[in-house]
């Protein structure tokens, strides 16, 4: 299914079971879509499985909406891996950039609940592939925490320490790829309640910017000193949107009274449709980190000139082609041309104009200016 | 292992299912099969809907029924879903046949009769007590009971199908056809039959035809009449050269006629210049 000369551009989620991995994926996925719409360029799903799985998804948050409550029965918790393939085509055979983003159950992230049998080794290398991380956040966890014990079981509910060891280890990772751009993104979910900029009337965003400060600063101190070129981001996003938290509960667990868990109530807001917010700031920040990748192969190609004109090949060599890649798909395209040249000429021309159209359109979407929610660390 | 009453093992059972808290994800209740096979059709099927699998190799079967809502929820409110995995051979196949008629029932229709079932021997106290200690396992004899107290399926009349086929779930006659072969699969027949959610179009399944087992396949909101899967080119046949290669050979066939071209000029450049000089 994948085309092997196609750039693939590898993003990976980090966060434990029941946070909002599954919702976040395909709320950027049709956020980008969203985006694009109106522009030569299309985001589309590779293969039918990608198609289907995003209409399942988008029929069971449907179908949680009605009648005025938020009823998330449908939405359930993820029992297998699974890979999305998208395209952000231009309409040319092979010269679109492949987004692949790796859905899994929050359970096998966590060593301790890790199940016997998970498929985990394949999500670890995937993630070490990686050039982007997120870590959702449930920010109502943070946000409807009153006593000190809720603020004591908050980190275990968040399962911090785990999401810091898995992007210590992608840092690690990161570290030994110092050439290429790195980009963690933190992204609270389930914050519509916490802002008023998408039909909500109050603005707690700040506390919520504290709070995610306070509980991940190991894992955003940690990304200076391991890994210096890695961007770190903060981009709360609302992947329902026409929901508000109604109420909160924090329940001693049957089996061991000393820890609570959350739960939250949420009602709906009218019209009662999804109005996600703050994805197209992530896919923004992932256009901009395309660009930076170029201009980075770009600089070094220019640098080592005089010595040899082969740096990009070397590069290519050392870091499995994406930084090549990312140079031939964003630089409009010569071989592509060189390949088209052979067809017929007019048609080269359109194509030629398409994969330029492209570029464009990463370009623009980078240099947007991000909403008022995104903060850079 | 279950025992029949000779003492061997006839059919071996595990659930997976999970607790209401976060940390008690999806899991095996007891021993999880040594072989996670059904992760083949990762692409083609969400496990988290109605999924069924069915192989045989003409000796054993193996079936995989997932998405069956139980009525417990988790710490979030969704509803969670239990997994069933089964083996055996041949002979012992009985009830597997009515569990997989019941699960498309209530697939279709608005019944809980295996969801149900599984609740009833599966509540929550006992879920999350066999999520924490795994080892505790009576989970294989519980569900061969539940399976054997499950009503007969529906009988099925025989009816000509092609070999391999897709077909959508929603026609009642697919849903037949799937129990006929399904029936055959666990009576000795080898062969596939697969309800996959994720698949669009007959071009989505073609990589399944590799295997030369039967394959029939239900898929969800697909076009309601009954696709015949063709078999690919047999081994051996070399498939037709793509535009690009056909264009390559020809370029290729073109560079060796002037390459015989030059020569032959040249030989007959030679040879006159032979003959002119004497
Ligand atoms: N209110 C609100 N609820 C959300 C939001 N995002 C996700 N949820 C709900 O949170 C629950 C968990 O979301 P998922 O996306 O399934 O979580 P997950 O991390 O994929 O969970 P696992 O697959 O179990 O690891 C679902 O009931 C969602 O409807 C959000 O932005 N706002
Ligand atoms: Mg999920």
């Amino acid at each position: 299914m994948t085309d092997t000369s196609r750039l693939v551009y590898r993003i990976g989620m980090v966060g434990p079971s029941r946070v909002g991995k599954t919702s976040l994926i395909t709320a950027l996925l049709r956020g980008g879509q969203h985006l694009l719409e109106g522009t030569p360029v299309a985001m589309k799903a590779i293969g039918s499985s990608t198609q289907k799985r995003l209409g399942q998804h988008r029929r069971d948050l449907e179908g949680s909406l009605l009648a005025g409550k938020f009823r998330p029965g449908a939405l359930g918790g993820t029992q297998e891996k699974f890979l999305f393939h998208l395209l952000l085509d231009p309409g040319v055979p092979d010269a679109g950039i492949e987004l692949q983003l790796l859905d899994y159950p929050g359970g096998w992230f966590d060593p301790v609940t890790r199940p016997p049998g998970a498929d985990w080794e394949e999500c670890e290398h995937f993630l070490e592939q990686s050039s982007v991380l997120i870590v959702p956040i449930d920010a109502a966890v943070l946000m409807e925490a009153t006593s000190a014990t809720h603020l004591r079981v908050m980190p275990s509910i968040l399962a911090t320490t785990q999401v810091g060891d898995v992007v210590r280890s992608w840092l690690t990772e990161r570290k030994r790829r110092p050439d290429e751009p790195g980009l963690l993104m933190l992204c609270p979910v389930k914050c519509e309640s916490y802002f008023d900029d998408n039909g909500g009337d109050r603005d707690d965003s700040e506390e919520l910017l504290t709070w995610v400060r306070r509980l991940y600063h190991d894992v955003i101190d940690a990304v200076p000193g391991e890994a210096p070129h890695v961007r770190t981001l903060y981009c709360p996003v609302d992947t329902i949107g026409c929901v508000e938290i109604t109420g909160a509960e924090w329940t001693p667990e049957p089996g061991d009274p000393a820890t609570l868990a959350f739960s939250a109530e949420y009602g709906v807001r009218p019209p009662g449709r999804q109005a996600i917010k703050g994805a197209d700031d992530v896919l923004m920040a992932l256009c901009r980190h395309l660009v930076g990748a170029r201009q980075r192969v770009e600089e070094a190609v220019a640098t080592e000139k005089g010595r040899t004109a082969t740096t990009a090949e070397r590069y290519a060599e050392r870091h499995e082609g994406f930084f090549l890649d990312i140079w031939y798909v964003l630089n409009g395209e010569r071989r592509y041309r060189r390949e088209a040249a052979e067809d017929v000429r007019g048609a080269a021309v359109e194509a030629d104009k398409r994969v330029t159209a492209l570029t464009e359109i990463i370009e623009d979407l980078a240099s947007r200016r991000p909403g008022g929610r995104v903060r850079q660390w | 292992m279950a025992a029949s009453g000779n003492g061997d093992p006839v059919i071996s059972a595990a659930v997976q299912t999970r607790g209401r808290t976060r940390g008690a994800d999806y899991a095996f209740l007891g021993e999880a099969p040594e072989n996670p096979w059904w992760r083949t059709y990762g692409g083609y099927t969400t496990f988290e809907h109605p999924t069924i699998l069915l192989h045989s190799d003409g000796e054993c079967w193996e079936a995989f029924l997932s998405g069956i809502p139980s009525r417990r929820r988790d710490a979030v409110g969704t509803t969670i879903r239990f997994t069933l995995v089964l083996s055996g051979s041949a002979a012992e196949a009985g009830p597997v046949l009515a569990l997989i008629g019941a699960w498309l029932g209530d697939i279709v229709g608005t019944g809980h009769v295996v969801a149900d079932a599984l609740d009833a021997v599966f509540g929550e106290p006992d879920v999350e007590r066999l999520l924490a200690n795994p080892d505790d396992s009576d989970v294989e004899g519980r569900v061969l009971d539940l399976l054997t107290a499950l009503p007969p399926g529906p009988t099925v009349a025989a009816a000509a199908s092609p070999p391999d086929w897709l077909w959508t779930l929603e026609v009642p006659e697919a849903r037949d056809a799937f129990l006929l072969q399904a029936g055959e699969l666990l009576d000795g027949h080898a062969g596939r039959a697969l309800l996959l959610n994720l698949v669009g179009s007959p071009t989505d399944v073609e990589p399944l035809l590799r295997d030369p087992r039967t394959l029939a396949v239900l898929g969800t909101d697909l076009d309601p009449a009954l696709v015949a899967l063709p078999r690919g080119t047999p081994p051996g046949k070399a498939p037709a050269p793509s535009r690009g290669t056909a264009r390559r050979l020809r370029t290729e066939l073109r560079a060796a006629m002037v390459l015989v071209a030059i020569l032959v000029v040249t030989l007959v450049a030679t040879l006159g210049g032979l003959i002119w000089n004497r």
